[in-house]
């Protein structure tokens, strides 16, 4: 097993997130497949991996009194896709949280949780290493070795020494996330994956201990999560062409300040530390991407072979919450292919140390 | 040596002249490495005074014409001068070390940047003060 | 503020090699008060020389992979605007930290360092005494409990970069190891507090510092190694600290999982 990745481990979209680990509320209501993948998926990482995650909880809470009738909805959804809710008063919520804004109508407690993204996947691949597989970092994949019209390897530029070498493989997973589809191009196939962008701003100060996220459906600027001495506003969605290098939009940077100020004021007169944006891997097509936030946040698994291409498959969409249950999906349609017969061990297995991953 | 300092190490070697001379390695934009560095180099010089001291003192064995020949070369301008820069190194080193023994008792380790330059500016005023009255009076 | 363009004096050092490594200068645009130069260094990459090597991953301080020395000192450049260290013309120099094994160009290989936190081991979650009031400008002062927070050091290196003494000693186990370590006599979360202790109090520990503090002058999360290692001098000195743990390690404390 070989790990490709064209920069340090994490430098892609999954290092440029906010680091919420979901519970799934804020998908609960209109999207009940991808909330209960996050609750599900929420309780393993905090089984597994409880190291590099801060489980404060999270809030849901409602500042305008039209927000008061998606209550109902929320609580129900959650109860349906079975995420735990706490409904506290204003005043409770407050106690909890005393940065929030003081026009706090309703709140709603989840099990919300924040990791930092570097050291999750760290420690993923430290434990993969540990299982014997092999890490490329700062390879990047330049070719896909395709035979007849069979995938059986790839080409790979190793970027520190200029170096390229081929590696012959039975099956190739592209997990390359909003890169998806011009990795699937090298092969003469088209995957349905739209990079989505999205813009955070990161301001001094930790505001808040738990995740504040707006009790409505999912918009611009709606969550303020904190990492360390910071709190992080997020997020924006417009359809990029090249998540390479993605010009951030100021007026979203704007956005994300006034958003995140209704939630918690104090961010409108903090010091800006960070002002970035990364590309999601949203799965639909470009012309339904217009609606940018409407596509899925689900993840999908492409095995290429129904398309006549054997030996390849590409999984994307999706968040860090869900990646082990992508890894999954991913592994049974591989083991399938290679004829093993595995039981998945990763519900229980508890993940290395991500300091685990840099050892020889 | 321990394993975690081998660890920590991970194979880097450094060469018995870079181990030398590695403290002298510039670092303008940071007072800590300046105050570090100025007081190993006036330690050099105040060891090395002792040390001259000391075969000074020796020739007194050589009795008084001898002694009272070196005196008087002693006395004169370069030398006088000589021991202004001497003063200036002692009085600096006395300073310096008085700050770092603040830093590791945890006085004023905010301020370990101004701290530093009041060493400078008591050193200098103590330094001009005794080299106007070495040379001018 | 309207864009301009700027200069990147960036180190490249293809495979790690010292005798092929030298300095390249690559032109970018730039609008100086809304840029972090990290996003200089990746524009850089992406519309100028695709086969720069460069660490990054967060983009917002939290995972310590980007640390580069701007113009000599040591900055996470992802939170570094660029207003704040350019003078509008002059070149910008960037290299990789000192006291590392550069991998290639600006990338710096944490390996050795890392393991030796992993040797103390240092949990990466503390539990702390809720700090949020500090910014709310909240009222009253009901006792908030405790939350989860990570450990303020990103493991970035930037400190053992700054250490001359590091410069000299490579096996001084350094200002982040040695933090570490302070933090663990500190807040104990079910390690070997004698151990950690055994391990700090040598020659190549906490009694090569010379208390230059440059680590706490760049350190970019508010660790404050310096303070920390006079601290655990002081502590050696007096046998102060914590004997061996009885308390029950908190969830995510980072005890081994073997």
């Amino acid at each position: 097993m070989t790990v490709v990745e064209r920069g340090e481990i994490a430098s892609g979209t999954t290092g440029r997130n906010h680091g919420l680990l979901h519970s799934g509320g804020r998908y609960a209501v209109k999207d009940p497949e991808s909330a209960v993948e996050c609750i599900e998926e929420r309780d393993i990482l905090a089984c597994v991996a409880p190291e590099v995650l801060e489980l404060n909880g999270g809030l849901f809470i409602a500042i305008e009194e039209p927000e008061l009738e998606y209550r109902d909805r929320f609580l129900q959804a959650c109860a349906q896709c079975r995420i735990p809710t706490r409904e506290l008063s204003p005043a409770e919520a407050r106690e909890l949280e005393p940065a929030l804004s003081e026009r706090v109508l309703a709140a709603i407690e989840v099990p919300d949780g924040v990791f930092d993204p570097l050291h999750l996947c760290l420690a993923f691949l430290a434990t993969a290493r540990a299982n014997g597989t092999t890490v490329l970092p700062y390879s990047e994949v330049e070719e896909l070795v395709v035979r007849g019209s069979a995938v059986e390897g790839a080409v790979v530029r190793d970027r520190r020494t200029g170096v390229r070498r081929t590696i012959e493989a039975d099956i190739v997973v592209n997990a390359t996330g909003p890169w998806a589809g011009r990795i699937a191009a090298m092969a003469g196939l088209d995957v349905p994956v739209v990079p989505t962008a999205g813009v955070m701003v990161a301001v001094a100060g930790r505001f808040v201990d738990r995740v504040i996220n707006r009790l409505d459906k999912p918009s611009d600027g709606d969550i303020v999560l904190p990492q360390r001495r910071t709190v992080v506003i997020g997020t924006s969605s417009w359809p990029v062409a090249d998540p390479d290098l993605v010009a951030i939009p100021p007026e979203h940077v704007a956005l994300m300040f006034e958003r995140g100020g209704e939630l918690v004021p104090g961010v409108r007169t903090g010091v800006t530390r960070g002002i970035f944006a990364a590309s999601r891997p949203l799965i639909g097509r470009p012309d339904d991407a217009s609606a940018g936030r409407e596509l899925s946040r689900t993840f999908e698994c492409f095995d290429h072979a129904a398309a006549g291409v054997p030996g390849f498959v590409t999984i994307s969409g999706g968040k860090t919450t869900t990646a082990r249950a992508m890894a999954e999906k991913t592994a049974d349609i591989v083991c399938q292919h290679l004829g093993v017969a595995a039981e998945c061990q990763t519900t229980r297995t508890p993940l290395r140390s991500y300091r685990d991953f840099y050892r020889a | 040596m321990d394993d975690i300092s081998r660890q920590v190490a991970g194979g880097r070697q450094i060469g018995l002249f870079r181990r030398a001379t590695y403290w002298l390695e510039p670092r303008w934009r940071d007072p800590g490495w300046l105050a570090f560095a100025m007081n190993r180099l006036t330690g050099v010089i105040v060891l090395g005074y002792l040390v001259a001291h000391m075969v000074v003192l020796s020739q007194l064995a050589a009795g008084p014409s001898g002694w009272d020949s070196l005196l008087a070369t002693f006395g004169s301008q370069p030398f006088l001068v000589g021991d202004t820069l001497l003063i200036g190194a002692v009085t600096f080193h006395a300073l310096s070390g008085a700050r770092v023994i603040m830093l590791t008792f945890g006085i004023g380790t905010r301020h370990s940047g101004a701290l530093f330059g009041l060493v400078l500016l008591v050193s200098a005023g103590l330094t001009a003060m005794a080299g106007w009255a070495i040379l001018f009076r | 503020m309207p864009e301009t363009r700027i200069r990147l004096r960036i180190w490249r050092q293809p495979a790690g090699a010292r005798e092929r490594a030298g300095f390249e200068t690559l032109e970018v645009t730039t609008d100086p008060q809304r840029d972090m130069v990290l996003d200089l260094i990746e524009r850089a990459w992406a519309e100028v020389d695709r086969t720069l090597v460069f660490r990054h991953a967060c983009h917002h301080a939290s995972c310590g992979t980007c640390a580069v020395l701007v113009d000599g000192r040591e900055r996470l450049p992802c939170v570094t605007s660029v207003q704040s260290v350019w003078d509008g013309h002059s070149p910008l120099t960037l290299k990789p930290l000192r006291n590392a094994t550069v991998v290639a160009d600006l990338a710096i290989e944490p390996a050795a360092v890392l393991a030796a936190m992993a040797a103390l081991p240092l949990p990466y979650v503390r539990t702390v005494e809720r700090e949020v009031r500090e910014c709310s400008g909240g009222d009253g002062d009901g006792d908030v409990g405790t939350a989860e927070r990570f450990e303020d050091c990103l493991e970035c290196l930037a400190c053992v970069s700054a250490c001359t003494v590091a410069g000299g000693d490579p096996d001084y186990l350094g200002p982040a190891v040695l933090a570490a370590a302070q933090r663990i006599v500190e807040e104990p979360r079910g390690q070997d507090v004698g151990r950690v202790i055994d391990m700090v109090d040598s020659e190549h520990g906490v009694w090569q510092c010379r208390a230059i503090w440059a680590c706490s002058a760049v350190c970019p999360s508010n660790v404050d190694p310096a303070a920390r290692i006079m601290d655990l001098r002081r502590r050696l000195l007096t046998g102060d600290w914590p004997a061996a743990a009885t308390t029950h390690a908190p969830a995510g404390s980072g005890a081994s999982h073997g």
